[in-house]
């Protein structure tokens, strides 16, 4: 089978590497990002690590008290979302660490099921209550 | 990953060389020498970014994430193959942990598979060479596409993704993933001609 389109693969090509330039210059956040990442990996490893159970075990009580958003005598998707919602950008920041310990650890087991479960919970968090996520694409 | 080695013969290679030097100083903690990867393959991450989610925000998160993470993992890019190809395959896979984060891949591409094609049009699309069009043109036509055909369509023709790749990273059939790219350049060969059969006929 042929895998490429003879018309289209030009313009493929010349798209794919002359790219986007961001509209705004991203290198300051990554570079603050890197710095905030790298000083949490040095100096407070068991504190992320303490952050991401916690947060973890907060994801885990929400899902087990919040109702569900659907439901005659559920309260509105709106406020179990604003409810929720400082749960998830606690588990969100503290995953990105979690994910950043792991890559300088990458052979950590301990960390690296940690990850998965929080990812696992967060996850199941969003399918309960999709509206706190953005669509994709 | 030594540079040294690397002695380039022509643009591409003396890209690839430069690439190296910058990661092995990269590497030793010179954040000055990441700035340079950054500036030299931002535009292409964004641009891959862009078309993976169609929104900005989005995109520039994604970029952020994928720099950030391929700073504590530049140890693991040993130089074989290209950086930006490295970088863009790391992009890729941050995407994918949120598409399937999600848990939305399969239902979303059941979903869009449903989509209506605009303009109602089922019959092939002029065949022949596309004279005169910018890599814009297509830029512009990628974003106008159904989701689930541009996905497939950007991991395919443009990063190089196989169609079994492609169904594993989306959870799909790889039947599926051939008729969302046959759909995919369909649409694009109509959108592509569309304005000039217009023109010719208006």
């Amino acid at each position: 089978m042929d895998d490429r389109d003879p018309v289209l693969e030009p313009l493929a090509r010349r798209l794919r590497d002359e790219g986007v330039p961001p509209e705004r210059d991203l290198w300051p956040a990554i570079d603050a990002a890197i710095s905030r990442r790298e000083g949490l990996g040095r100096r407070r490893p068991l504190r992320t690590w303490w952050s991401a159970a916690a947060a973890a075990a907060l994801l885990v009580g929400l899902l087990v008290t919040l109702p569900r958003p659907e439901g005659p005598a559920a309260p509105e998707p709106g406020l179990v979302a604003s409810a929720a919602r400082p749960g998830l950008d606690t588990v969100d920041q503290a995953l990105g660490d979690l994910e950043a310990a792991l890559a300088a650890d990458p052979d950590n087991l301990s960390l690296a099921r940690l990850v998965l479960m929080v990812h696992r919970t967060r996850g199941a968090l969003l399918q309960r209550f999709p509206t706190h996520e953005p669509g994709i694409g | 990953m030594d540079a040294r080695q690397h002695r380039p013969a022509d643009p591409a290679a003396a890209e690839h060389a430069e690439d190296l030097a910058l990661c092995e100083r990269a590497v030793a903690g010179d954040r000055l020498a990441f700035e340079r990867i950054y500036r030299r393959h931002a535009a292409r991450i964004h641009g891959l970014a862009l078309r993976l989610c169609g929104d900005r925000g989005e995109a520039e998160g994604l970029v952020q994430d994928t720099f950030v993470r391929a700073w504590f993992n530049l140890a693991g890019f040993q130089g074989r193959g290209s950086l930006p190809g490295w970088l863009a395959r790391m992009a890729v896979n941050i995407w994918r942990d949120r598409f399937r984060s999600r848990r939305r891949g399969a239902q979303l591409l059941e979903r869009l598979g449903a989509e209506d094609e605009p303009g109602g049009t089922t019959g092939p699309a002029p065949g022949g060479v596309i004279p005169l069009l910018l890599a814009v043109d297509l830029e512009r036509a990628v974003a106008q596409l159904p989701q689930g055909a541009r996905t497939v369509y950007v991991l395919h023709d443009l990063e190089g993704y196989t169609h079994p790749e492609i169904a594993d990273l989306l959870g799909v059939a790889v039947g599926t993933v051939k008729a969302h790219l046959h759909r995919a350049r369909r649409l694009l060969r109509l959108k592509l001609t569309e304005p000039r059969e217009r023109a010719h006929h208006g």
